[in-house]
Protein backbone atom coordinates (compact mmCIF):
# COMPACT_ATOMS: atom_id res chain seq x y z
CA UNK A 1 0.00 0.00 0.00
CA UNK A 2 2.98 1.92 1.16
CA UNK A 3 4.06 1.78 -2.66
CA UNK A 4 1.19 3.50 -4.40
CA UNK A 5 2.04 5.66 -6.89
CA UNK A 6 5.62 5.44 -7.35
CA UNK A 7 7.55 5.27 -10.48
CA UNK A 8 8.64 1.36 -11.17
CA UNK A 9 11.90 0.49 -13.23
CA UNK A 10 10.87 -3.06 -14.98
CA UNK A 11 12.82 -5.15 -17.78
CA UNK A 12 10.86 -5.34 -20.75
CA UNK A 13 9.37 -8.41 -21.66
CA UNK A 14 10.34 -10.56 -18.53
CA UNK A 15 8.18 -12.64 -15.79
CA UNK A 16 8.72 -9.70 -13.32
CA UNK A 17 6.54 -7.32 -15.49
CA UNK A 18 3.68 -9.69 -15.13
CA UNK A 19 4.36 -10.52 -11.92
CA UNK A 20 4.51 -7.41 -10.73
CA UNK A 21 1.11 -6.31 -12.78
CA UNK A 22 -1.19 -9.18 -10.94
CA UNK A 23 0.55 -8.12 -7.73
CA UNK A 24 -0.24 -4.55 -7.94
CA UNK A 25 -3.85 -5.09 -9.10
CA UNK A 26 -4.99 -7.82 -6.57
CA UNK A 27 -3.69 -5.46 -4.01
CA UNK A 28 -5.08 -2.19 -5.21
CA UNK A 29 -1.61 -0.35 -6.08
CA UNK A 30 -1.32 1.77 -8.72
CA UNK A 31 2.25 2.26 -9.90
CA UNK A 32 3.71 3.99 -13.15
CA UNK A 33 5.75 1.47 -14.98
CA UNK A 34 9.18 2.60 -16.38
CA UNK A 35 9.75 -0.56 -19.06
CA UNK A 36 13.67 -0.85 -20.18
CA UNK A 37 15.52 -3.61 -22.47
CA UNK A 38 18.17 -5.02 -20.01
CA UNK A 39 18.40 -4.55 -16.20
CA UNK A 40 21.72 -2.76 -16.59
CA UNK A 41 19.43 0.25 -17.92
CA UNK A 42 16.99 -0.72 -15.05
CA UNK A 43 19.52 0.17 -12.33
CA UNK A 44 21.03 3.33 -14.34
CA UNK A 45 17.20 4.54 -14.16
CA UNK A 46 16.91 3.35 -10.53
CA UNK A 47 20.45 5.58 -10.10
CA UNK A 48 18.92 8.58 -12.26
CA UNK A 49 15.86 8.71 -10.33
CA UNK A 50 14.08 7.98 -13.03
CA UNK A 51 12.05 5.45 -10.24
CA UNK A 52 11.46 4.89 -7.10
CA UNK A 53 11.70 1.37 -7.12
CA UNK A 54 13.64 -1.32 -8.95
CA UNK A 55 12.05 -4.67 -9.27
CA UNK A 56 13.11 -8.47 -10.50
CA UNK A 57 14.38 -11.42 -8.74
CA UNK A 58 15.41 -11.17 -5.49
CA UNK A 59 19.12 -12.69 -6.40
CA UNK A 60 18.85 -10.15 -9.47
CA UNK A 61 18.43 -7.64 -7.16
CA UNK A 62 21.45 -8.35 -4.92
CA UNK A 63 23.76 -8.58 -7.53
CA UNK A 64 22.44 -5.21 -9.04
CA UNK A 65 22.41 -3.47 -5.56
CA UNK A 66 26.07 -4.94 -4.56
CA UNK A 67 26.94 -3.27 -8.14
CA UNK A 68 25.96 0.70 -6.78
CA UNK A 69 28.54 3.05 -6.05
CA UNK A 70 26.78 2.75 -2.39
CA UNK A 71 24.89 -0.89 -1.53
CA UNK A 72 23.68 1.16 1.52
CA UNK A 73 21.41 3.45 -0.40
CA UNK A 74 19.20 1.28 -1.62
CA UNK A 75 16.81 -1.86 0.34
CA UNK A 76 15.57 -4.94 -0.71
CA UNK A 77 11.97 -5.17 0.47
CA UNK A 78 11.52 -8.03 2.45
CA UNK A 79 8.05 -9.24 0.81
CA UNK A 80 8.49 -11.37 -2.18
CA UNK A 81 5.70 -10.90 -4.60
CA UNK A 82 6.64 -14.33 -6.57
CA UNK A 83 8.24 -17.39 -7.29
CA UNK A 84 11.16 -17.07 -8.99
CA UNK A 85 13.07 -20.47 -8.52
CA UNK A 86 16.39 -19.93 -10.42
CA UNK A 87 18.60 -22.85 -10.86
CA UNK A 88 20.83 -24.93 -13.86
CA UNK A 89 19.32 -25.18 -17.37
CA UNK A 90 19.98 -28.12 -19.99
CA UNK A 91 19.12 -28.21 -23.72
CA UNK A 92 16.55 -30.58 -23.97
CA UNK A 93 17.33 -34.00 -25.62
CA UNK A 94 20.39 -34.32 -24.05
CA UNK A 95 20.30 -36.71 -21.01
CA UNK A 96 23.44 -37.92 -20.84
CA UNK A 97 24.05 -33.90 -19.78
CA UNK A 98 21.29 -33.42 -18.08
CA UNK A 99 21.82 -36.33 -15.27
CA UNK A 100 25.57 -35.25 -15.09
CA UNK A 101 24.13 -31.20 -14.07
CA UNK A 102 21.54 -32.94 -12.15
CA UNK A 103 23.72 -34.90 -10.17
CA UNK A 104 26.36 -32.56 -9.94
CA UNK A 105 23.67 -30.43 -7.53
CA UNK A 106 22.04 -33.80 -5.44
CA UNK A 107 26.28 -34.27 -4.52
CA UNK A 108 26.96 -30.54 -3.72
CA UNK A 109 23.26 -30.78 -1.36
CA UNK A 110 24.18 -34.21 0.40
CA UNK A 111 27.72 -32.86 1.08
CA UNK A 112 26.73 -30.04 3.16
CA UNK A 113 24.10 -32.46 4.76
CA UNK A 114 26.46 -34.81 5.44
CA UNK A 115 28.63 -32.36 6.85
CA UNK A 116 31.26 -33.10 4.02
CA UNK A 117 33.28 -29.92 3.04
CA UNK A 118 36.26 -29.10 0.81
CA UNK A 119 38.69 -29.00 3.38
CA UNK A 120 37.17 -32.38 5.46
CA UNK A 121 36.89 -34.62 2.27
CA UNK A 122 40.12 -36.26 2.59
CA UNK A 123 39.68 -37.32 6.16
CA UNK A 124 35.92 -37.88 7.24
CA UNK A 125 35.45 -41.29 6.79
CA UNK A 126 31.82 -41.63 9.12
CA UNK A 127 29.47 -43.37 7.08
CA UNK A 128 28.58 -44.84 3.56
CA UNK A 129 27.20 -41.54 2.20
CA UNK A 130 30.13 -39.90 2.88
CA UNK A 131 32.38 -42.80 1.41
CA UNK A 132 30.29 -42.82 -1.88
CA UNK A 133 30.67 -38.81 -2.29
CA UNK A 134 34.73 -38.86 -1.62
CA UNK A 135 34.41 -41.66 -4.64
CA UNK A 136 35.34 -44.86 -2.78
CA UNK A 137 33.06 -47.56 -2.95
CA UNK A 138 30.57 -45.89 -5.45
CA UNK A 139 28.70 -47.14 -8.25
CA UNK A 140 27.23 -43.71 -9.59
CA UNK A 141 30.26 -42.85 -11.82
CA UNK A 142 29.24 -45.88 -14.08
CA UNK A 143 26.00 -44.80 -14.72
CA UNK A 144 26.97 -40.93 -15.26
CA UNK A 145 29.79 -42.11 -17.29
CA UNK A 146 32.25 -40.06 -15.14
CA UNK A 147 35.31 -41.07 -14.01
CA UNK A 148 34.88 -42.62 -10.72
CA UNK A 149 36.31 -39.16 -8.45
CA UNK A 150 33.73 -37.09 -9.87
CA UNK A 151 31.81 -36.03 -6.70
CA UNK A 152 35.38 -36.00 -4.51
CA UNK A 153 36.63 -33.60 -7.39
CA UNK A 154 33.63 -31.29 -7.04
CA UNK A 155 33.94 -30.89 -3.20
CA UNK A 156 37.44 -30.70 -3.19
CA UNK A 157 37.14 -28.09 -5.97
CA UNK A 158 34.45 -25.37 -5.58
CA UNK A 159 33.11 -27.41 -1.87
CA UNK A 160 29.49 -28.23 -1.01
CA UNK A 161 26.65 -26.28 -2.07
CA UNK A 162 26.79 -24.11 1.70
CA UNK A 163 30.57 -23.31 0.81
CA UNK A 164 29.66 -22.58 -2.66
CA UNK A 165 26.55 -20.34 -1.84
CA UNK A 166 28.18 -18.56 1.38
CA UNK A 167 31.78 -18.12 -0.99
CA UNK A 168 29.58 -16.25 -4.19
CA UNK A 169 26.74 -14.62 -2.63
CA UNK A 170 26.31 -15.52 0.70
CA UNK A 171 26.00 -13.09 3.37
CA UNK A 172 29.79 -12.15 3.29
CA UNK A 173 30.03 -11.45 -0.14
CA UNK A 174 29.42 -7.75 -1.56
CA UNK A 175 25.54 -9.42 -2.85
CA UNK A 176 24.84 -10.61 1.01
CA UNK A 177 21.88 -12.50 0.59
CA UNK A 178 21.01 -15.02 3.00
CA UNK A 179 20.29 -18.92 2.86
CA UNK A 180 16.13 -18.24 2.90
CA UNK A 181 14.57 -21.20 1.32
CA UNK A 182 18.23 -22.17 -0.12
CA UNK A 183 18.68 -23.92 3.35
CA UNK A 184 18.46 -27.63 3.54
CA UNK A 185 15.46 -29.26 4.32
CA UNK A 186 17.36 -30.12 7.44
CA UNK A 187 17.31 -26.46 8.67
CA UNK A 188 14.27 -25.54 7.58
CA UNK A 189 14.86 -24.50 3.96
CA UNK A 190 13.69 -26.46 0.67
CA UNK A 191 16.78 -28.19 -0.40
CA UNK A 192 16.18 -31.79 -0.59
CA UNK A 193 18.74 -34.26 -2.22
CA UNK A 194 17.30 -38.20 -2.68
CA UNK A 195 19.96 -40.67 -1.68
CA UNK A 196 23.30 -40.95 -2.99
CA UNK A 197 23.63 -44.10 -4.54
CA UNK B 1 4.31 -3.57 -83.16
CA UNK B 2 8.08 -4.40 -82.60
CA UNK B 3 7.48 -6.08 -79.18
CA UNK B 4 4.64 -7.98 -80.04
CA UNK B 5 6.17 -9.61 -83.13
CA UNK B 6 9.65 -9.82 -81.20
CA UNK B 7 9.51 -13.67 -81.39
CA UNK B 8 7.28 -14.48 -84.04
CA UNK B 9 10.42 -14.37 -86.33
CA UNK B 10 12.49 -17.54 -84.14
CA UNK B 11 10.20 -20.37 -85.28
CA UNK B 12 12.72 -20.55 -88.26
CA UNK B 13 15.91 -20.22 -86.15
CA UNK B 14 17.96 -23.62 -86.01
CA UNK B 15 18.71 -24.78 -82.01
CA UNK B 16 21.92 -23.49 -82.49
CA UNK B 17 20.67 -20.48 -83.50
CA UNK B 18 18.22 -20.14 -80.42
CA UNK B 19 20.71 -20.00 -77.96
CA UNK B 20 22.71 -17.44 -79.03
CA UNK B 21 19.61 -15.10 -79.97
CA UNK B 22 19.58 -12.39 -77.57
CA UNK B 23 16.16 -11.67 -77.31
CA UNK B 24 15.96 -15.56 -76.06
CA UNK B 25 18.98 -15.44 -74.07
CA UNK B 26 17.75 -12.45 -71.97
CA UNK B 27 14.40 -13.73 -71.49
CA UNK B 28 15.68 -16.79 -70.45
CA UNK B 29 17.90 -15.21 -67.29
CA UNK B 30 15.18 -13.22 -66.34
CA UNK B 31 12.76 -16.45 -65.95
CA UNK B 32 15.29 -18.49 -64.41
CA UNK B 33 16.36 -15.55 -61.90
CA UNK B 34 12.35 -15.41 -61.35
CA UNK B 35 12.32 -19.37 -60.47
CA UNK B 36 15.27 -19.07 -58.29
CA UNK B 37 14.16 -16.54 -56.04
CA UNK B 38 10.46 -18.25 -56.06
CA UNK B 39 12.03 -21.69 -55.31
CA UNK B 40 14.27 -20.01 -52.40
CA UNK B 41 11.53 -17.98 -50.65
CA UNK B 42 9.23 -21.30 -50.84
CA UNK B 43 12.62 -23.67 -49.32
CA UNK B 44 12.57 -21.02 -46.19
CA UNK B 45 8.93 -21.26 -45.59
CA UNK B 46 8.72 -24.80 -46.23
CA UNK B 47 11.51 -24.93 -43.14
CA UNK B 48 10.02 -22.74 -40.97
CA UNK B 49 6.67 -24.03 -40.99
CA UNK B 50 8.62 -27.82 -40.21
CA UNK B 51 10.51 -26.42 -37.54
CA UNK B 52 7.66 -24.23 -36.20
CA UNK B 53 5.60 -27.47 -35.95
CA UNK B 54 8.85 -29.92 -34.79
CA UNK B 55 9.05 -27.06 -31.71
CA UNK B 56 5.54 -27.13 -30.97
CA UNK B 57 5.24 -23.60 -31.27
CA UNK B 58 1.08 -23.07 -32.00
CA UNK B 59 1.29 -20.18 -34.70
CA UNK B 60 -1.77 -17.80 -35.40
CA UNK B 61 -3.14 -14.79 -33.84
CA UNK B 62 -4.72 -15.86 -31.07
CA UNK B 63 -2.49 -14.36 -29.03
CA UNK B 64 -3.83 -10.74 -29.94
CA UNK B 65 -6.88 -11.40 -27.96
CA UNK B 66 -4.81 -13.09 -24.81
CA UNK B 67 -4.86 -10.29 -21.60
CA UNK B 68 -1.41 -8.51 -21.96
CA UNK B 69 -1.14 -8.84 -18.23
CA UNK B 70 1.74 -6.51 -17.69
CA UNK B 71 1.63 -1.93 -17.64
CA UNK B 72 3.24 0.40 -20.48
CA UNK B 73 4.45 3.90 -19.33
CA UNK B 74 1.49 5.54 -19.26
CA UNK B 75 2.23 8.01 -22.46
CA UNK B 76 -0.74 9.65 -25.07
CA UNK B 77 -1.41 5.67 -26.38
CA UNK B 78 -2.26 4.52 -22.76
CA UNK B 79 -4.90 7.12 -21.95
CA UNK B 80 -6.53 6.94 -25.31
CA UNK B 81 -6.73 3.35 -25.42
CA UNK B 82 -7.47 3.34 -21.43
CA UNK B 83 -5.10 0.35 -21.04
CA UNK B 84 -4.22 -1.55 -17.89
CA UNK B 85 -3.07 -4.91 -17.55
CA UNK B 86 -6.39 -6.53 -18.48
CA UNK B 87 -6.02 -5.30 -21.71
CA UNK B 88 -5.65 -7.68 -24.64
CA UNK B 89 -2.40 -7.67 -26.67
CA UNK B 90 -4.07 -6.31 -30.04
CA UNK B 91 -4.31 -2.84 -27.43
CA UNK B 92 -1.45 -3.11 -26.79
CA UNK B 93 -0.73 -2.70 -30.38
CA UNK B 94 -2.73 -0.02 -30.72
CA UNK B 95 -1.35 2.21 -27.81
CA UNK B 96 2.26 1.25 -29.76
CA UNK B 97 0.58 2.65 -32.77
CA UNK B 98 -0.34 6.21 -31.66
CA UNK B 99 2.58 6.14 -29.46
CA UNK B 100 4.60 5.79 -33.09
CA UNK B 101 2.96 8.11 -34.55
CA UNK B 102 3.00 10.78 -31.63
CA UNK B 103 6.59 10.86 -31.83
CA UNK B 104 6.93 10.89 -35.85
CA UNK B 105 3.89 13.78 -35.74
CA UNK B 106 5.78 16.15 -33.52
CA UNK B 107 9.32 14.81 -34.91
CA UNK B 108 8.44 15.71 -37.79
CA UNK B 109 6.98 19.28 -37.14
CA UNK B 110 9.57 20.17 -35.35
CA UNK B 111 12.44 19.15 -37.91
CA UNK B 112 10.74 20.93 -40.13
CA UNK B 113 10.68 24.21 -38.71
CA UNK B 114 13.72 23.79 -37.22
CA UNK B 115 15.64 22.53 -40.74
CA UNK B 116 13.72 25.04 -42.26
CA UNK B 117 15.15 28.23 -39.98
CA UNK B 118 18.82 26.70 -40.07
CA UNK B 119 19.15 25.71 -44.00
CA UNK B 120 17.88 29.18 -44.69
CA UNK B 121 20.79 30.74 -41.91
CA UNK B 122 23.60 28.58 -43.17
CA UNK B 123 23.29 30.88 -46.55
CA UNK B 124 22.74 34.43 -44.62
CA UNK B 125 25.42 36.49 -45.27
CA UNK B 126 25.76 37.32 -41.78
CA UNK B 127 29.19 35.85 -41.03
CA UNK B 128 28.51 34.11 -37.27
CA UNK B 129 25.01 33.15 -38.04
CA UNK B 130 26.18 30.97 -41.20
CA UNK B 131 28.90 29.05 -39.52
CA UNK B 132 26.68 28.64 -36.46
CA UNK B 133 24.25 26.93 -38.42
CA UNK B 134 27.56 25.24 -40.42
CA UNK B 135 28.52 23.70 -37.31
CA UNK B 136 24.73 22.78 -36.07
CA UNK B 137 24.50 20.85 -39.41
CA UNK B 138 27.98 19.49 -39.21
CA UNK B 139 27.72 18.27 -35.22
CA UNK B 140 24.39 16.62 -35.18
CA UNK B 141 24.61 15.20 -38.49
CA UNK B 142 27.85 12.88 -37.64
CA UNK B 143 26.86 12.04 -34.67
CA UNK B 144 25.08 8.38 -34.37
CA UNK B 145 21.19 8.78 -33.79
CA UNK B 146 20.97 6.50 -31.25
CA UNK B 147 23.88 7.69 -29.46
CA UNK B 148 21.94 11.13 -29.12
CA UNK B 149 19.04 9.78 -27.88
CA UNK B 150 20.86 8.00 -25.48
CA UNK B 151 22.48 11.52 -24.69
CA UNK B 152 19.39 13.68 -24.57
CA UNK B 153 17.49 10.87 -22.36
CA UNK B 154 20.82 10.78 -19.78
CA UNK B 155 20.52 15.17 -19.77
CA UNK B 156 17.00 14.70 -18.83
CA UNK B 157 17.57 12.16 -16.06
CA UNK B 158 20.71 13.45 -14.60
CA UNK B 159 19.97 17.39 -14.91
CA UNK B 160 16.75 17.72 -13.88
CA UNK B 161 15.50 17.77 -10.15
CA UNK B 162 13.58 14.77 -8.46
CA UNK B 163 9.68 15.24 -8.55
CA UNK B 164 9.92 16.44 -4.96
CA UNK B 165 12.32 19.60 -5.84
CA UNK B 166 10.43 20.16 -9.44
CA UNK B 167 11.03 23.38 -11.10
CA UNK B 168 7.52 24.96 -10.96
CA UNK B 169 6.21 27.98 -12.94
CA UNK B 170 3.70 29.38 -10.93
CA UNK B 171 2.39 26.25 -9.95
CA UNK B 172 0.82 25.81 -13.34
CA UNK B 173 3.55 23.67 -15.32
CA UNK B 174 6.19 21.55 -13.53
CA UNK B 175 9.54 20.12 -14.77
CA UNK B 176 11.26 17.29 -12.99
CA UNK B 177 13.06 14.04 -14.15
CA UNK B 178 9.95 12.11 -14.63
CA UNK B 179 8.85 14.13 -17.30
CA UNK B 180 6.82 17.73 -17.89
CA UNK B 181 3.57 18.26 -16.41
CA UNK B 182 1.18 20.49 -17.67
CA UNK B 183 -2.53 21.08 -16.67
CA UNK B 184 -4.56 18.97 -18.37
CA UNK B 185 -7.60 20.75 -19.91
CA UNK B 186 -11.04 18.95 -19.61
CA UNK B 187 -13.60 20.59 -21.85
CA UNK B 188 -17.11 21.42 -20.01
CA UNK B 189 -20.15 21.38 -21.64
CA UNK B 190 -20.19 24.21 -24.28
CA UNK B 191 -16.94 23.85 -25.11
CA UNK B 192 -17.88 22.95 -28.75
CA UNK B 193 -19.01 26.31 -29.58
CA UNK B 194 -15.32 27.52 -28.75
CA UNK B 195 -14.51 24.95 -31.20
CA UNK B 196 -17.12 26.27 -33.92
CA UNK B 197 -15.94 30.12 -33.16
CA UNK B 198 -12.12 28.96 -33.83
CA UNK B 199 -12.97 26.90 -36.85
CA UNK B 200 -15.29 30.11 -37.96
CA UNK B 201 -12.32 32.50 -37.21
CA UNK B 202 -9.62 30.36 -39.05
CA UNK B 203 -12.32 30.13 -42.27
CA UNK B 204 -12.95 33.78 -42.27
CA UNK B 205 -9.47 35.08 -41.92
CA UNK B 206 -8.77 32.49 -45.05
CA UNK B 207 -11.63 34.26 -46.92
CA UNK B 208 -10.19 37.90 -45.94
CA UNK B 209 -6.63 36.80 -46.97
CA UNK B 210 -7.66 35.77 -50.76
CA UNK B 211 -10.65 39.12 -50.78
CA UNK B 212 -7.00 41.41 -50.07
CA UNK B 213 -5.10 39.21 -52.29
CA UNK B 214 -7.33 39.66 -55.25
CA UNK B 215 -7.83 43.88 -54.58
CA UNK B 216 -4.22 43.52 -54.58
CA UNK B 217 -4.35 41.72 -57.94
CA UNK B 218 -6.57 44.33 -59.38
CA UNK B 219 -5.68 47.01 -58.18
CA UNK B 220 -1.89 46.80 -56.57
CA UNK B 221 -2.74 48.23 -53.50
CA UNK B 222 -1.54 46.29 -50.18
CA UNK B 223 -2.70 45.23 -47.26
CA UNK B 224 -1.68 44.10 -44.09
CA UNK B 225 -4.03 40.78 -42.91
CA UNK B 226 -2.18 39.92 -39.79
CA UNK B 227 -3.96 42.53 -37.52
CA UNK B 228 -7.08 41.10 -38.78
CA UNK B 229 -6.48 37.21 -38.98
CA UNK B 230 -5.45 37.48 -35.23
CA UNK B 231 -8.84 38.87 -34.17
CA UNK B 232 -10.66 36.80 -36.32
CA UNK B 233 -8.30 33.13 -35.17
CA UNK B 234 -7.21 34.02 -31.59
CA UNK B 235 -10.02 37.32 -30.51
CA UNK B 236 -13.08 36.05 -31.90
CA UNK B 237 -12.79 32.41 -29.79
CA UNK B 238 -11.78 33.85 -27.03
CA UNK B 239 -14.47 36.20 -26.27
CA UNK B 240 -16.93 33.31 -26.94
CA UNK B 241 -14.92 31.54 -24.34
CA UNK B 242 -15.22 34.29 -21.95
CA UNK B 243 -19.46 34.70 -22.67
CA UNK B 244 -19.92 31.39 -22.50
CA UNK B 245 -17.89 31.14 -18.35
CA UNK B 246 -14.63 29.91 -19.69
CA UNK B 247 -16.24 26.29 -20.39
CA UNK B 248 -12.57 24.56 -19.74
CA UNK B 249 -11.37 22.89 -16.47
CA UNK B 250 -8.00 22.65 -15.94
CA UNK B 251 -6.11 19.40 -13.94
CA UNK B 252 -3.41 20.89 -12.49
CA UNK B 253 -0.52 18.46 -11.20
CA UNK B 254 0.00 18.09 -7.75
CA UNK B 255 2.34 16.63 -5.68
CA UNK B 256 1.98 12.89 -4.23
CA UNK B 257 4.07 10.29 -2.05
CA UNK B 258 6.18 9.45 -5.05
CA UNK B 259 5.18 11.66 -8.55
CA UNK B 260 3.34 14.77 -9.23
CA UNK B 261 -0.15 13.30 -9.66
CA UNK B 262 -2.82 14.65 -12.17
CA UNK B 263 -2.21 17.20 -15.22
CA UNK B 264 -0.66 16.01 -18.80
CA UNK B 265 2.55 14.38 -18.16
CA UNK B 266 5.06 14.50 -20.82
CA UNK B 267 7.54 11.87 -20.01
CA UNK B 268 11.65 12.03 -20.56
CA UNK B 269 11.06 9.10 -22.80
CA UNK B 270 8.88 10.83 -25.31
CA UNK B 271 10.68 14.09 -24.96
CA UNK B 272 14.49 12.54 -24.92
CA UNK B 273 13.08 10.70 -28.43
CA UNK B 274 11.78 13.32 -30.41
CA UNK B 275 13.86 15.74 -29.51
CA UNK B 276 16.57 13.76 -30.75
CA UNK B 277 14.90 12.75 -33.70
CA UNK B 278 14.13 16.52 -34.41
CA UNK B 279 17.49 17.78 -33.87
CA UNK B 280 19.60 14.94 -35.63
CA UNK B 281 16.33 15.22 -38.63
CA UNK B 282 16.55 19.00 -38.66
CA UNK B 283 20.16 18.71 -40.40
CA UNK B 284 19.16 16.31 -42.93
CA UNK B 285 16.51 19.12 -43.93
CA UNK B 286 18.35 22.09 -43.61
CA UNK B 287 21.14 20.84 -46.15
CA UNK B 288 17.76 19.65 -48.60
CA UNK B 289 16.87 23.36 -48.00
CA UNK B 290 19.80 25.05 -48.89
CA UNK B 291 20.46 22.71 -51.92
CA UNK B 292 17.05 23.85 -53.09
CA UNK B 293 17.56 27.95 -52.38
CA UNK B 294 21.01 27.33 -54.04
CA UNK B 295 19.36 25.72 -56.93
CA UNK B 296 17.21 28.75 -57.56
CA UNK B 297 19.37 31.09 -60.24
CA UNK B 298 21.18 33.82 -59.16
CA UNK B 299 19.27 36.33 -61.38
CA UNK B 300 15.95 35.10 -60.06
CA UNK B 301 17.22 36.90 -56.44
CA UNK B 302 18.92 40.28 -58.61
CA UNK B 303 15.47 40.56 -60.74
CA UNK B 304 13.42 40.33 -57.19
CA UNK B 305 16.00 43.12 -55.69
CA UNK B 306 15.84 45.30 -59.28
CA UNK B 307 11.82 45.33 -58.56
CA UNK B 308 12.62 46.97 -54.85
CA UNK B 309 11.44 43.91 -53.39
CA UNK B 310 13.36 43.48 -49.84
CA UNK B 311 15.33 40.63 -49.15
CA UNK B 312 12.41 39.16 -47.36
CA UNK B 313 9.85 39.39 -49.77
CA UNK B 314 12.31 38.43 -52.25
CA UNK B 315 13.18 35.20 -50.14
CA UNK B 316 9.07 34.60 -49.65
CA UNK B 317 7.51 35.54 -52.87
CA UNK B 318 10.86 34.22 -55.76
CA UNK B 319 12.96 32.24 -53.51
CA UNK B 320 11.74 29.79 -51.55
CA UNK B 321 8.39 28.97 -53.96
CA UNK B 322 11.09 27.60 -56.13
CA UNK B 323 13.49 26.48 -53.73
CA UNK B 324 10.75 24.17 -52.18
CA UNK B 325 10.26 22.58 -55.18
CA UNK B 326 13.51 21.25 -55.33
CA UNK B 327 13.94 20.77 -51.29
CA UNK B 328 10.54 18.75 -50.68
CA UNK B 329 11.17 15.33 -51.86
CA UNK B 330 14.34 15.07 -49.86
CA UNK B 331 12.42 16.55 -47.22
CA UNK B 332 9.73 13.51 -47.50
CA UNK B 333 12.37 11.47 -47.24
CA UNK B 334 13.71 12.40 -43.69
CA UNK B 335 10.67 12.38 -43.27
CA UNK B 336 10.26 8.64 -43.43
CA UNK B 337 13.61 8.05 -42.15
CA UNK B 338 12.77 10.07 -38.95
CA UNK B 339 9.67 7.71 -38.38
CA UNK B 340 11.63 4.75 -38.86
CA UNK B 341 14.45 5.80 -36.79
CA UNK B 342 11.45 6.48 -33.88
CA UNK B 343 11.59 2.37 -33.26
CA UNK B 344 14.79 3.46 -31.99
CA UNK B 345 13.12 4.33 -28.60
CA UNK B 346 13.68 0.57 -27.43
CA UNK B 347 16.87 1.61 -26.12
CA UNK B 348 15.43 4.22 -23.74
CA UNK B 349 11.86 2.39 -22.76
CA UNK B 350 9.72 4.78 -25.09
CA UNK B 351 6.77 2.37 -25.40
CA UNK B 352 6.23 2.44 -29.49
CA UNK B 353 5.80 -0.03 -31.59
CA UNK B 354 9.07 -1.74 -31.66
CA UNK B 355 9.94 -1.49 -27.95
CA UNK B 356 6.33 -2.21 -26.23
CA UNK B 357 4.63 -4.61 -29.37
CA UNK B 358 8.07 -5.98 -31.23
CA UNK B 359 9.48 -5.56 -27.79
CA UNK B 360 7.54 -7.01 -24.70
CA UNK B 361 4.31 -8.79 -26.52
CA UNK B 362 7.03 -10.86 -28.19
CA UNK B 363 9.35 -11.91 -25.03
CA UNK B 364 5.57 -12.43 -23.22
CA UNK B 365 3.96 -14.54 -25.85
CA UNK B 366 7.13 -15.27 -28.29
CA UNK B 367 5.05 -15.61 -30.83
CA UNK B 368 8.08 -13.65 -33.06
CA UNK B 369 6.87 -14.43 -37.01
CA UNK B 370 4.07 -13.01 -36.10
CA UNK B 371 4.24 -9.87 -34.53
CA UNK B 372 7.54 -9.31 -36.36
CA UNK B 373 5.19 -9.22 -39.31
CA UNK B 374 2.79 -6.81 -38.05
CA UNK B 375 5.04 -4.45 -36.98
CA UNK B 376 6.95 -4.48 -40.40
CA UNK B 377 3.42 -4.25 -42.00
CA UNK B 378 2.98 -1.27 -40.36
CA UNK B 379 6.07 0.58 -40.75
CA UNK B 380 5.93 -0.56 -44.58
CA UNK B 381 2.40 0.58 -44.49
CA UNK B 382 3.54 4.32 -43.05
CA UNK B 383 6.52 4.20 -45.96
CA UNK B 384 4.10 3.63 -48.79
CA UNK B 385 1.65 6.03 -47.19
CA UNK B 386 4.43 8.87 -47.50
CA UNK B 387 5.95 7.90 -51.13
CA UNK B 388 2.23 8.15 -52.08
CA UNK B 389 2.21 11.50 -50.55
CA UNK B 390 5.31 12.18 -52.30
CA UNK B 391 4.64 11.53 -55.81
CA UNK B 392 1.48 13.68 -55.25
CA UNK B 393 3.55 16.34 -54.48
CA UNK B 394 6.03 16.31 -57.10
CA UNK B 395 3.49 15.86 -59.53
CA UNK B 396 1.67 19.20 -58.51
CA UNK B 397 4.98 21.03 -57.59
CA UNK B 398 7.02 19.93 -61.00
CA UNK B 399 6.97 23.29 -63.56
CA UNK B 400 4.00 23.29 -65.34
CA UNK B 401 5.10 22.97 -69.35
CA UNK B 402 4.21 26.84 -70.84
Amino acid sequence: MEMSGASVCIQAGTTTELNLADWAGANGISYDSVVVETSAQSLDGFLAGRCDVLTSDVSQLASLRAAMDDPDAAVILGNVISKEPLGPVVRQGDDEWFNIVKWTLIAMIQAEESGVTSENIDTVTTNPTVERLAGRASQTHEYLHLSPSWSYDIIKQVGNYGESFERNIGVNTPIGLSRGPNQLWTKGGILYAPAFR
Amino acid sequence: MKSINKFSNLKNLTFKELIYNNEVRALFIQVATVVIIFSLFYVMIQNLNENIEARGIVSGFTFLEGRSGFDILPFLGSYIVKFSPNSTNLEVFYVAIINTFVCAGVGIILSTILGLLIGIARLSSNYLISRLSNAYIELFRNIPILLQILFWYNIFLNALPHPKKSISFLDFIFINNRGFYLPNPIPQDGFLWVFIAFIIGVGSAIYLKRHFKRKQDETGQQTNTIGYSLALILLFPIVVFLLLGSPLQLDYAILGKFNLKGGLAIVPEFVALTLALSVYTATYIAEAIRSGIEAVDKGQKEAAAAIGLTPIQSLKLVVLPQALRVAIPPTINQYLNLTKNSSLAAAIGYPELMSAFGGTVLNQVGQAIEILTMVMVVYLVISLAISVLLNYVNKKMAIQGR
